[in-house]
């Protein structure tokens, strides 16, 4: 079974780019994607009391009551966001000061996964780069963090050890992954001659959406999805 | 440097390049005052950071530089900002914060009353001071949290940045790869 515990920042994507129904397309392909309650909060509840934002907010909300999306809030879950977000909130040191990288979302994202069963096929979908990086790669974001600061950035591998446990087999993906699977999938077959031009505008919508991909990484896709 | 210090300095500056008509400092020092509120969770240098962004955008439009309201609103400005350095300087940091986020509230006023702008100025100044602190370490929710702004609208300007070549780690075809893994059972 795999699990794709999705952070808001990918649904606010997908949804800002109108591809928000690739989660339906890929739920007929196998994919199981989960949220948790502050994800809910921050896709349906809050934007749903904002003119602007509310339109966006039913049309994920329609994905939650069809099933798409579930929510989930396991027993441990409030007690794992704590401990994630303390660990991750003092893994990182400027100067010897600690840096409060995440936030509860991002938080309760990755607590859904340390929690869900072992045979799981852990996934976080996110788009955002600093929950990702912490997960795949500490050393690139504390090197970006040094050419930002200028100063001292240094991990505090006690608090990214205890951040890390239970994470270890985590995959994440982004929006963009999602799309171009989703492609190869068949997901654009509507569109006939055009279906490739399809894909990667929709994959560069992405990256003005927000979604944490290089244009390197958007070229790069033209190989792949040839 | 203590807490109080650094609040006192970055008024003094906030207030001179506002004495200056210095949009370049203004905009400059709005930034530095984002990566500060975020590394030391401090409220204050925050809002100090929204008004510097207000200023130098309210000096960017002749028509409010000339009106009646600006000339009001910057003599008091400059007059209250005299006035919260001094309380930082004495240690006063409750009243220092307050007069700052009064003279932001009161920008943020001037801004529906005389500009022209489909969105608030200090509206804005959130989202540019959320950018800064993403480009700083801060994921989305702690940037957005921290500024009390919106995912959506801060997303969508980062998109418009050059912040997201930076942070590529895994090669494309292994993430098309994983994923493809994740929906191969129907």
């Amino acid at each position: 079974m795999s699990l794709i515990v999705c952070d808001s920042s990918s649904l606010i994507s997908l949804s800002d780019t109108c591809n928000i129904d690739v989660l339906r397309f890929l739920r007929q392909h196998g994919g199981k994607f989960v949220i948790p309650p502050a994800v809910e909060e921050e896709i349906i509840k809050h934007p749903a009391q904002l003119k602007q934002y509310a339109f966006s907010a039913v049309r994920l909300r329609k994905l939650v009551e069809d099933g798409v999306v579930l929510t989930q809030a396991p027993p441990r879950l409030a007690s794992e966001k704590q401990a994630i977000e303390n660990a991750a909130n003092s893994a990182v040191r400027v100067d010897g000061k600690p840096l409060r990288l995440i936030h509860a979302g991002e938080a309760e994202c990755l607590a859904l996964l340390r929690i869900a069963p072992q045979d799981a096929q852990k996934t976080l979908l996110v788009d955002e780069k600093t929950t990702r990086l912490l997960i795949e790669s500490p050393k690139t974001l504390v090197e970006r963090l040094r050419g930002e600061y200028k100063t001292s950035v240094e991990i505090d591998e006690a608090a990214m050890r205890a951040f890390k446990t239970g994470l270890e087999k985590i995959t994440v993906i982004r929006s963009t992954e999602l799309i171009a699977v989703a492609a190869s999938l068949g997901f654009f077959a509507d569109y006939g001659t055009a279906a490739q031009d399809a894909t990667h505008t929709a994959l560069g919508a992405l990256q003005l959406a927000g979604c944490s991909v290089s244009s390197d990484e958007l070229r790069e896709y033209n190989t792949v999805l040839k | 440097m203590k807490d109080g210090r650094r609040r006192a300095q970055t008024t003094a500056k906030l207030r001179a390049f506002l004495a200056a008509k210095d949009a370049n400092n203004l905009k400059s020092l709005s930034g530095d005052c984002a990566q500060h509120a975020f590394l030391f969770e401090d409220a204050a240098l925050l809002d100090a950071g929204l008004l510097a962004y207000a200023f130098a955008k309210f000096l960017d439009k002749p028509y409010i530089v000339k009106s009646k309201e600006w000339r009001e609103y910057s003599r008091y400005a400059l007059a209250e900002l005299e006035k919260t350095q001094a309380f930082f300087k004495e240690g006063k940091n409750e009243a220092g914060a307050q007069t700052l986020h009064a003279l932001l509230d009161e920008a943020e006023a001037l801004s529906a009353t005389l500009g022209r702008f489909a969105r608030s100025v200090v509206e804005k100044a959130r989202v540019k001071a959320a950018t800064q602190m993403y480009a700083h370490g801060a994921s989305l929710g702690k940037a957005v949290e921290i500024t009390q702004t919106n995912k959506k609208d801060v997303f969508a300007y980062i998109g418009g940045t050059h912040l997201q070549e930076q942070y590529a780690t895994l090669g494309v075809r292994q993430r098309f790869e994983n994923a493809k893994k994740l929906f191969e059972d129907k």
